[in-house]
């Protein structure tokens, strides 16, 4: 599964959300740890762990990925910009 | 690494064991009912119960070291249980908490977080709010 498709399906789901993604390697040098960065008003007044779960459902549904290997981090809009968080202008793929 | 000094010092304030009826009602699900009734007797010896791999002085992951020493910074009294030493519990918790991977920390019955969120709770504060119930 390539980072694109994931961002796809995550933003299937959240109409709303951006989404930034990057792979680093396993010890075998396979592109398998996603660390996964999402924005978006669904996390609004909900607990952490409610916020993982709704991008971990997104993920389990459509994909079967290992799911240790995807760290999650999530933002609302509001909390994204006090934060100065915005990677739509800087799309590329980290992997630095 | 944990230190057996920092464990030492995790007496903290003493809570009393909980009632069945403090746990949250958990969904139906196709968990057998006894095991169901395993790991509720588990969440209800402690507030604060960690499901872990290996224990805090024995630690059997990096994951599971992170979470056990960032409760001994709390100084919380908690329980805790090795995942590895039970499969059915190891299987039926994930079940139980609809959630796939540990550790898993509970405070009064209730899933908090694995380490990612533990983590972030930790860093941002939260977590000590969240540990006093």
């Amino acid at each position: 599964m390539q980072p694109e498709e994931v961002k796809t399906l995550i933003k299937g789901s959240l109409s709303d959300a951006n989404v930034d993604i990057f792979t680093s390697d396993d010890n075998m040098n396979r592109h398998t740890h996603y660390h996964i960065t999402v924005i978006s008003d669904a996390f609004e007044g909900k607990k952490l762990l409610d916020q993982h779960r709704i991008i971990m459902d997104i993920l389990n549904e459509a994909l079967k990925v290992q799911i240790h290997a995807v760290k999650i981090k999530t933002y609302t809009h509001t909390r994204a910009k006090e934060q100065g968080i915005n990677f739509d202008q800087n799309e590329r793929l980290r992997n630095d | 690494m944990i230190k057996m000094r920092d464990l030492e010092m995790t007496e903290g304030k003493k809570r009393d064991p909980l009632k069945l009826s403090d746990l949250k009602e958990v969904p139906e699900s196709n968990l057998d009912p006894a095991l169901k009734e395993r790991i509720e007797e588990l969440l209800c010896s402690k507030e604060v119960f960690l499901f872990m791999k290996g224990n805090p002085m024995a630690p059997q992951c990096g994951f599971s070291a992170n979470v056990a020493g960032i409760l001994a910074q709390e100084r919380v009294d908690y329980g805790h249980f090795d995942i590895l030493s039970d499969m059915d519990i190891r299987q039926g918790l994930k079940d139980y908490s609809n959630w796939p991977t540990f550790p898993q920390l509970f405070v009064k019955g209730e899933l908090v977080g694995g380490n990612d969120v533990i983590s972030e709770l930790y860093s941002s504060g939260e977590l000590s709010e969240i540990l006093k119930g």
